[in-house]
């Protein structure tokens, strides 16, 4: 990084994170299984990298080698720096699985390979084989100087080199291992779950069953990444879900960005490389099992939960026998997710659902799970004559195969479904119930900066605001209706949004900020963010430093801002990887004391401010701003899961016991303070006696 | 849980740059409280501005908007038919305004009432007594102003201590302006032009209320409240206050920008940044010429004057104060030509009644009333010119005059029937009248027929004849009244001029 660059790059930044949550399997503290799933979540983020960034770096090469605008480094210069670091990422990710290998299997859970059956193993496997993988293995010829065979995306492919039964000599052959198999064989032992092969290994095993009279001469695994990032034509497509349906199916067919090999025939490793005509600097020699993203079925096996994190249950905030319409009338309602249970959201879609007086829902999905109560919910309320309008983002990177199918069931049971806006991605997470009620239509709002998937709902770190607050609400409503198209975005008093207002707002924010500053009004800022990448946004936070504002960032991800330089040295970053994914974003703005509290689904990137549909609220009620700004103090002071940016580019970990500035300080790890507070609820309404009974008491005076 | 909850009601209001749509609920005491409002941006006024008529184009997105709304509406179990729709300036200045009404209901079961002058002015003036509704006690203190500057006019509402006293009507509107000097390299076209278009008027404002006169600038319609927002003006119930110097400032800031800029700066729809430039200039100019140190800028439109109107708290005196307003002005335009004002006043005053007792007869409502006061007020006027076909000379005035608070059509309908108060009944072969609508003419002729009658009974111009009971006998339609004198000219005056009364409502008169 060079002296004077004002940015970080954005894709090392981005593997950054990556080693910091790769650094988290190598904390002792971490239990084994959970160690696992950190390896599988950085698969995972680098399949995604491939098909999205990389593949984006690779077309600015290809354009001429220039950004848009002046970075450090070059396309060219960059994707080599990526290639460099990701080689290093993965090779330290291999090393660290080979010892908690040896770690899981000192406590009992044994990766085998073939060699190391036993017989009842060896039958087991072989039935197996037979019963469940013979019919559906189709082995591919591969030939020289012919097209390669379809090898899809990110699917795990075995080679072979066979030699014998024909004249022909160096026949190759490929099988796909179907994605929909399970990539780990839990094998017959003395405990359940105390075994386990790869699936690669058993098809190795019986594979000359599906070439008879062969010989295999050698074998190797591979797999393709493909570039992702194609957009959908929206002006020429008529209908958007089959336009959408179509590029799912290109994205099977369209450039590698990366091939993953294992095995160390070269011969085979050659041809294969050939044969896909992939660019020499794609292809990754892999010294373990590929995609170690499938090791989240190891992470979860059942049993062995001394392996695994304690856990940590949830608070119910809203009691069972409560009328979720007057828990919400009463006062506005912040939900603190995972920390508090995400049924509150799921209560109140599924009364509005039967609810005679609701007239109507309006919401986003945008990343829903599978059997999701929520479309469930939805789709009973259409079917009772509500009026209920989803927006659908089909353009929810890969999930838009889930997303399809959720839409048409929407659809089928009679809600009307929009699939998103033109040009953008709608990303706010905002939900409106319109009541009618005996004073007058009323509506009820949950706005929030996690997704409506109950699934992550239990390991993301998120806010969610419950209000019926009129004019807030009002412009809830009028947020749907430009969504939905109903309506040209009005202006708004409360609510501010992406892409019309929400990026100037922000400047102007900061730029009020930087104003009395430098009139010597006292001025702070503290945000918490996935990612900080806009650079319009990163300048304004320079010249908010410069002019003495104190500016307290908690970046998850990918940091641009280069922090304690002289342009910006009134400005500390900080990272926190736990086992919750930190996710909510929250900005306090803070001049003299005026103190305002917004939560939003957007992170301060490009992308967020001017590609997407977004949202940033304020928090008004006093009592959730208090709650909210003494979360984000606890995140401030993480001394052990927190790392601190410095100013050339790297994490340092806090250390327990030592502030920053040298003071000395307990140890605070944030997410256990929020778990310890929540269960000091729980344990505190466990304990009290039910509310109706003190209410039925007679009073002892009067 | 018993009680009833509160009436829905909405409006959707085909304006020059939009259609709007409030849902909102009436409260007790008229109180409006909003459940849902929704505007698409369409170019109406940029089209009937240059090409005189709405583009085939347009149908279809209005269309596609209607039923939007209509998906909106339902809901809330709103159906197209008890939605108020209403049509204002260019709706009324297309020349295909027929047909696409006609489209638009045939459609999508919406029907749009295009509103006259004397409507429009009158939901305008509702909605701000409405809005400013906590400060109008301030307001009626001193001499005010309420100004809406619009795509295709501006509008001007003068009221001395809280009464109106004179409505203008500017020919000046954004739209229109940008669209006549579009590519000319000209700066500042608007200053003047709507130094000129103030100009022609300046002497009849002085007449009526010195602009220096007045304290209280009350600026209306969407390019003011854009404003207001814009400049985060103060707030208060109901309405922004914004200062003359911001005003000044943030004119000249948008004058010096490009319409892309506006929008992207200040966030706004295109469509609304169209002629926004121009307006804000306009309001200060207006501004200038009065006292106002500030702008009252009220937060509602002209579509809450409607649901004003729909709600139970309707304040009567708001409309009655406006129509003593329009007769107002039919008086000074007669007292111009010195009319005979007794005269005048009791023909107006007998045609009034026997409208009134006619009511079953002619099934015209009461804003044919006000046009049949007016006719009665001004039917003499022409006499200043010459005595002799001064019915003719009659309806040349009125066209030609400014009578605040009707639209041209309707002044056009007046002019008619002034003409036929005397001599000839119309024919296919006057051109004025068969140039009219058959609904207009049909209007001119059952007022003319009315007004004949009673201008027969005061044929002396000593009032005589008062307060006339009609009564029905056999074909017969029997005139009893109070008299002072003899009636003998009168009831040979009448059997002269009821000819047009019996061919009409097919009763021949008879003064008892």
């Amino acid at each position: 990084m060079s002296d004077v660059a004002p940015y970080f790059n954005r894709e090392l930044s981005w593997i950054e994170f990556n080693r910091r949550v790769l650094d988290e399997a190598r904390q002792e503290s971490v239990p084994p299984l959970e160690k696992i799933k950190y390896l599988a979540i950085v698969s995972s983020n680098f399949d995604e990298f491939f098909m999205v960034r990389v593949a984006s770096v690779r077309r600015a090469v290809k354009g001429g080698d220039r950004w848009p605008t002046q970075l450090a480094e070059t396309p060219s210069q960059t994707l080599k720096l990526v290639h460099n670091l990701y080689r290093k990422t993965y090779e330290e990710q291999y090393q660290l699985w080979d010892e908690i290998r040896s770690l899981l299997a000192e406590r009992g859970i044994r990766r085998l390979v073939p060699s190391e059956f036993r017989p009842e193993q060896l039958n087991f496997v072989r039935e197996r084989f037979q019963k469940e993988l013979f019919d559906v293995l189709s082995p591919v010829k591969i030939e020289d100087n012919r097209p390669f065979p379809f090898t899809g995306n990110l699917r795990l492919n075995l080679a072979f080199l066979l030699s014998g039964g024909s004249p022909e000599v160096g026949k190759m052959i490929m099988v796909e291992v179907p994605a929909y198999l399970d990539r780990l064989v839990w094998l017959p032992d003395d405990r359940p779950g105390a075994s386990f092969a790869f699936i690669e290994d058993i098809v190795g095993l019986f594979v000359e069953q599906l070439v008879p009279g062969y010989q295999i001469r050698g074998r190797v695994e591979f797999r393709i990444t493909r570039d992702a990032d194609i957009p959908v034509d929206e002006e020429k497509e008529e209908d958007f879900v089959e336009a959408m349906a179509r590029i799912l199916q290109n994205r099977m067919h369209s450039h590698p960005m990366r091939l993953e090999v294992r095995g160390n025939n070269e011969e085979l490793i050659n041809r294969l490389t050939a044969a896909l005509d992939i660019d020499a600097d794609a292809v990754f020699p892999i010294p373990g099992p590929l995609n170690l993203k499938d090791l989240f079925s190891l992470a979860t096996v059942s049993g062995y939960d001394e392996l695994k994190f304690p856990v940590w249950e949830s608070r119910r905030p809203l009691p069972d026998d409560e009328d979720i319409w007057d828990w919400i009338r009463t006062e506005d309602r912040l939900l603190f997710l995972p920390y508090e249970s995400f049924t509150p959201v799921i209560r109140l879609l599924s009364e509005a659902a039967v609810d005679p007086d609701v007239l109507a829902i309006r919401m986003t999905l945008y990343r829903t799970s599978g059997d999701s109560p929520i479309v469930h919910a939805l789709a009973q309320a259409a079917r009772e004559g509500k009026q209920v309008m989803v927006l659908v983002e089909l353009k929810a990177r890969f999930d838009e195969e889930q997303n399809i199918s959720w839409a048409r069931t929407l659809e089928q049971s009679g809600c009307t479904v929009i699939y998103g806006v033109e040009g953008l991605k709608v990303h706010a997470k905002a939900l409106l119930i319109v009541r009618r009620e005996s004073d007058g239509i009323r509506r009820y709002v949950h706005l929030g900066t996690g997704n409506y998937n109950e699934k992550t709902a239990k390991l993301y770190g998120d806010f969610g605001l419950f209000t019926a607050r009129s004019d807030y609400t009002f412009e809830v409503a009028q947020f749907f209706n430009a969504i939905t198209g109903y309506s040209s975005i009005g202006r708004m008093h409360y609510l501010v949004m992406a892409p019309h207002n929400l990026k100037s707002k922000l400047l102007s924010q900061l730029e009020g900020l930087t104003q009395q500053a430098r009139q010597g009004v006292s001025c702070r800022i503290r945000a918490k963010m996935n990612s900080l990448a806009d650079e319009d946004i990163i300048q304004a936070l320079y010249r908010a430093s410069q002019a003495g504002v104190n500016i307290l960032l908690n970046v998850r991800g990918i940091c641009m801002l280069v922090p304690g330089k002289d342009f910006s040295a009134n400005i500390h970053v900080i990272s926190i990887v736990d086992r919750y994914l930190e996710h909510a974003r929250v900005f306090i703005f803070q001049a003299g004391e005026t103190e305002e509290v917004f939560l939003s689904s957007a992170d301060w990137m490009f992308r967020n401010l001017e590609r997407r549909v977004e949202l940033m609220f304020p928090i008004l009620y006093p009592p959730l701003k208090e709650r909210i700004k003494s979360a984000v103090e606890v995140w401030l002071h993480d001394n052990v899961k927190a790392r601190v940016l410095t100013s050339e580019g790297n994490w340092i970990r806090r250390q327990p016991g030592l502030t920053d500035d040298g003071t000395l300080q307990d140890e605070l790890r944030a997410q256990d303070v929020f778990h310890r507070q929540v269960e000091q609820e729980r344990r505190m309404e466990r304990s009290a006696p039910k509310r109706d009974l003190i209410a039925r008491r007679k009073p002892k005076n009067s | 849980m018993s009680t009833q909850p509160p009436k829905l009601a909405a409006v959707i209001n085909v304006g020059s740059s939009s259609i709007r749509m409030v849902i909102a609920e009436i409260l007790d005491k008229g109180e409006i409280r909003f459940v849902e409002q929704a505007i698409k941006f369409l170019s109406l006024g940029r089209e009937v501005y240059t090409d005189g008529s709405i583009h085939k184009k347009t149908f279809g997105q209005a269309i596609q908007i209607f039923l939007q709304y209509k998906e909106l509406l339902a809901t809330y179990g709103i159906l197209p038919e008890q939605t108020r729709c209403i049509g204002t300036a260019a709706l009324r200045d297309a020349r295909n305004q027929d047909n696409f009404v006609d489209r638009i209901e045939v459609r999508t079961g919406f029907h749009i009432k295009v509103l006259n002058g004397i409507e429009e002015n009158r939901l305008s003036y509702m909605a701000v007594q409405y809005a400013l509704r906590h400060q109008w006690a301030q307001v009626s203190r001193h001499n005010s102003i309420i100004a809406e500057v619009g795509g295709g006019s501006t509008e001007l509402i003068l009221l001395r201590r809280g009464m109106i006293c004179a409505v203008h009507s500017l020919s000046f509107g954004t739209i229109r302006i940008e669209e006549s000097y579009r590519g000319s390299l000209e700066g500042d076209i608007t200053p003047r032009t709507l130094r000129q278009s103030l100009h022609s008027t300046n002497k009849i404002l002085d007449d009526e209320l010195k602009l220096t006169s007045v304290k209280v600038f009350i600026g209306v319609g969407n390019y003011a409240r854009q404003a207001a927002e814009i400049l985060k003006a103060p707030d208060e119930p109901g309405a922004w206050r914004v200062s003359k110097d911001a005003w000044l400032q943030l004119s000249q800031q948008i004058q010096k920008m490009s319409p892309d800029e506006i929008v992207r700066r200040y966030g706004l729809p295109s469509s609304a940044a169209e002629g926004f430039a121009s307006a804000l200039q306009a309001f200060y100019f207006i501004l200038d010429e009065t006292e106002a140190e500030e702008l009252l800028i009220p937060k509602v439109g002209f579509s809450e004057g409607l649901l004003v109107e729909m709600g139970p708290g309707v304040d009567s005196a708001i409309q009655s104060r406006f129509l003593n307003q329009v007769r107002a002005s039919a008086l000074s335009l007669g007292k111009k030509f010195h009319f005979d004002i007794e005269h005048a006043r009791h023909v107006a005053e007998l045609s009034l009644s026997i409208f009134d007792q006619m009511m079953s007869d002619h099934s015209l409502s009461q804003h044919e009333r006000l046009l049949l006061e007016v006719a009665a007020l001004l039917h003499d006027i022409g006499t200043y010119i010459k005595p002799s076909g001064h019915h003719k000379h009659s309806q040349y005035l009125v066209e030609n005059s400014e009578l605040f608070g009707l639209s041209p059509d309707e002044i056009v309908i007046v002019g008619n029937v002034v003409r036929y108060h005397r001599k000839s009944m119309p024919l296919p072969t006057h051109p004025s009248y068969m140039a009219l609508p058959r609904e207009s003419r049909l209007i001119v002729l059952k007022l003319a027929a009315i007004l004949r009658v009673a201008d027969a009974l005061d044929r002396g111009h000593s009032q005589k004849v008062a307060n006339p009971r009609l009564s029905r006998h056999d074909d017969q339609m029997r005139i009893t009244a109070d008299y002072t004198a003899d009636v003998a000219s009168e009831r040979f005056s009448l059997a002269e001029k009821s000819d047009l009364f019996e061919e009409v409502f097919g009763w021949k008169t008879v003064l008892i």
